[in-house]
């Protein structure tokens, strides 16, 4: 026998095989409910009884009385009183409330069988009569109806909040959208910036080569006008900001067509490593072949016997190659769009720029869950990490 | 609403039954849209204006009894009101947790639980014969079978 068993007072002669089914459903607490509003008897009192109060409860004359100051107390009283008679109007208001049931309560409080002589007697009654466990089944089946009540109930608070929170999830998904679709149209236009440079650059470049057939007043003598007039070198040399550069490439013009020749020599050797840099090779890589480039240009420049002022350096090329780099970048055409080198899902700056701190908390905990790909985060999954961090789980 | 299981010290000491802050009503709470209200004592009392300070709702757990205070005044013992309160609606509160409770507000409301092992027989709203009894924080409600056999046998009889 166990203690619990001791506990409750049972006789010894009876033995688990022989004990009543009501004990048996006693000592089992899977039929219990959290005592909640849907147990209470969620009613106020009958009218007859809470007058009955209302005059007793004036004799009394308390001193030192609180205030209402927020109206609080004054709104919950319209509200009961609200209630209350929406209460007496129907009909079975108080059906439990009062008449037999208060009777059948109070006689058992008074006087309870023990619990002992109850067990003898079922313990002794025959075998085959079910009675008991008749009139169990019943009080079984009617609680398994509450309780089945109760949980529909919660499953309906939970659906509910359920569906709040797939709505947050579908605007956390909305704003993540909204958010990818900004941070491709940056890079897009971090893309095309990159190409217009490159285009002017082009451009620039074909000015500089072709001024000498277009603008015909390329000649020695407008080496020194640091002006230069409206002619394209000096135009050229003007919008780069560069004077020194612009001086160089008017310089060019009296030798123009071996320099080109030379220039597309050089175009021909550094092409390809252009396009590796532009494709993201390491620059150590691409210095050795614009290295190797240098070499075959030299050898060509002192087949021509030629004494040319080499061009100024940009200032984004500081090294040595650097002009020769800048010529092969203008000559060469890159067949395919530029990246840039790095993360190729860089992270933005400001990811949940406008939308509050609310909603980066959305987006952080939807991440959490998924960092690599947040997008495809399931429903169900959020709302379990959102139950379990907020102990709403079950 | 402030839940505590030390005993406050007016409960400890003899209440007399007959003292004149004694009321002998009882106070009941019911629930609608998840807010709560008092009817009883404590209504009629908030209806005609006086508002106590506090409420101390006390249930002890061996003897299943359920006594409230009123504080008034100076909070003293003699300013105070003593009322019975149900102890279905004290097991209502303490797992309900309200913010306020008929306009006052939870932090001016203090329950107080002393452990037992007694059950406490009622009867739901579905008109079953339960028991209350306290685990674990709570408070539950489970089906008084034995209770219901009772009745059974003697409408046998």
């Amino acid at each position: 026998m166990s203690d619990a068993e001791n506990d409750r007072g049972q006789e010894p002669d009876a033995t688990e095989n022989n004990e009543p089914a009501s004990v048996a459903a006693r000592n089992d607490n899977g039929d219990a409910i959290e005592y909640s509003s849907a147990v209470h008897i969620n009613s106020p009192l009958d009218r007859s009884l809470r007058n009955n109060t209302a005059e007793l409860a004036a004799t009394f004359d308390p001193e030192g009385v609180a205030s209402d100051n927020n109206g609080k107390i004054k709104d919950a009283l319209a509200a009961a009183a609200q209630i209350t008679d929406e209460n007496e109007r129907l009909p079975h208001k108080t059906q439990f409330s009062s008449g037999d049931h208060a009777k059948r309560i109070a006689q058992i409080r008074k006087k309870r069988v023990p619990k002992t002589s109850i067990a003898k007697e079922l313990s002794r009654m025959p075998p085959n009569k079910s009675d008991a466990e008749t009139g169990l089944e019943v009080g079984k089946h009617t609680w398994r109806g509450l309780i089945a009540g109760v949980m529909s109930a919660r499953k309906d608070a939970e659906a509910h909040r359920d569906a709040k929170l797939a709505e947050e999830l579908e605007e956390a998904r909305q704003a993540q959208k909204e958010l990818d679709r900004r941070e491709k149209e940056d890079a897009d236009s971090q893309d095309k910036a990159k190409q217009t440079v490159t285009s002017k650059a082009d451009a620039r470049a074909k000015d500089d080569g072709a001024e000498p057939d277009a603008g015909g007043n390329g000649g020695p003598g407008d080496d020194g006008g640091p002006g230069g007039g409206t002619s394209g070198n000096a135009k050229s040399g003007a919008s780069t900001g560069d004077p020194a550069k612009a001086s160089a490439t008017s310089g060019l013009g009296s030798i123009a067509t071996p320099i080109i020749d030379t220039a597309k020599e050089v175009a021909k050797t550094v092409a390809p490593a252009a396009t590796a840099i532009a494709m993201g090779v390491p620059p150590e890589a691409a210095v050795k072949s614009i290295s190797d480039a240098v070499k075959t240009t030299g050898k060509i420049l002192q087949g021509t016997d030629l004494q040319v002022t080499p061009p100024a350096k940009s200032l984004a090329s500081p090294n040595q190659t650097g002009a020769l780099f800048d010529q092969a970048r203008s000559l060469a055409r890159v067949s395919e769009p530029v990246r840039s080198i790095g993360p190729e899902n860089p992270a933005p700056r400001v990811r949940a720029q406008g939308m509050g701190l609310g909603f980066a908390s959305l987006i952080k905990a939807a991440r959490a869950l998924a960092p690599k790909e947040p997008g495809d985060i399931s429903a169900a999954a959020w709302m379990q990490k959102r139950r379990d961090t907020d102990g709403l789980s079950r | 609403m402030i839940k505590s299981h030390e005993m406050p010290a007016w409960f400890l000491q003899e209440i007399d039954d007959d003292a004149p802050n004694m009321i002998g009503a009882t106070t009941v709470v019911f629930e609608r849209a998840e807010r709560f209200f008092f009817d009883g004592v404590v209504a009629c009392f908030l209806k005609q204006g006086k508002i106590p300070h506090s409420l101390e709702i006390v249930l002890d757990g061996d003897e299943m009894s359920c006594l409230a205070r009123l504080n008034y005044g100076d909070g003293s013992d003699e300013a105070a009101f003593y009322i019975s309160f149900e102890i279905e609606s004290f097991a209502l509160l303490w797992n309900a947790d309200p913010a306020s409770v008929h306009g006052i507000d939870g932090d001016n409301i203090t329950l107080f639980y002393k452990h037992g092992a007694a059950r406490y027989p009622f009867v739901c709203s579905a008109g079953i014969n339960c028991e209350l009894y306290y685990e674990g924080d709570r408070f539950l409600a489970q089906p008084d079978l034995e209770f219901a056999h009772e009745l059974f046998m003697e409408e046998a009889a």
